[in-house]
């Protein structure tokens, strides 16, 4: 897990630090989670940057590193993926395979609580062969987490992973679709 | 040559519709679709065995079969 700071003031903390923020920014970090292709990403600033709209700010943080992205009310979210069933389907009724999943990057909450996600598009088959290096880095991320104290952001972490994870992988899936793919490029090049 | 991609079942199955696409655009030659699809199906005989081998090896205890490498 990589751990990134903001280093950086607002104009209204330089200009008025001795009366009014003191150190009160600099104790009182922010800190929060957001997921990028496979890796679990930590982001710290400081707490004036937090105090117009926190949420706004968080987002243009991530519109930054995320390009292309979308944001959708949390359950709206396409996230109905089943490899095995979709595989099945693929093999033996003749559907074609998803091209392209949501990837949710953060997940955040509006004041009525109300949750929303910022996805970006990846491909699906893409995003299968990925699942075992996001396990790894889950599992790296927690252990970061519960290591440095900020064993309260471990809910986050598990919400972001749950979003990303793929359903239903049976390996017996992938060994008998490929062996139909193989099936079918040989009929192709007879 | 050195490859940084990992052998496992799901990158051959990538690498399966990768050939299958690409063959269907016209973008490898039908020798080479060949080629590939006799090592993709022998990837997926030794990967499936690898699989026989440990679901076999959870059901039965006193199961010893003769490693593939011996």
């Amino acid at each position: 897990m990589k751990e990134f700071y903001l280093d950086a003031h607002t104009a209204y903390c330089i200009d008025n630090r001795a009366h009014f923020f003191g150190s009160f920014c600099e104790l009182n970090p922010v800190r929060f989670i957001f997921f990028v292709e496979t890796k679990f990403v930590l982001i710290t600033y400081y707490g004036c940057m937090n105090c117009g709209d926190h949420l706004e700010f968080k987002k243009s943080l991530i519109e930054k590193v995320i390009k292309d992205n979308k944001i959708f009310d949390l359950y709206e979210v396409n996230k109905s993926v089943n490899i095995s069933k979709d595989l099945t389907d693929f093999r033996i009724r003749n559907k074609s395979l998803k091209k392209y999943i949501e990837q949710v990057n953060f997940i955040y909450y509006d004041n009525s609580n109300r949750s929303f996600a910022i996805t970006t598009r990846i491909k699906y088959l893409e995003s299968i062969c990925n699942q075992e290096e996001i396990n790894e880095n889950y599992k790296e991320a927690k252990i970061f987490l519960e290591k440095n104290k900020y064993a309260w952001l471990l809910p986050e972490l598990n919400k972001l992973y749950k979003a990303n994870m793929l359903d239903g992988e049976n390996e017996l899936d992938y060994h008998l679709t490929i062996d139909q793919l193989v099936n079918s490029i040989n009929k192709l090049t007879k | 040559m050195e490859t940084t991609k990992k052998v496992n079942t799901k990158e051959l199955l990538k690498h399966a519709f990768n050939m299958m696409m690409l063959l269907k655009q016209k973008a490898i030659s039908v020798e080479e679709a060949k080629a590939q699809s006799n090592l993709i199906k022998q990837s997926n005989n030794l990967l499936r065995y690898e699989l026989d081998r440990s679901i076999a090896e959870q059901k039965f205890d006193k199961l010893h079969i003769r490693n593939i490498e011996e």
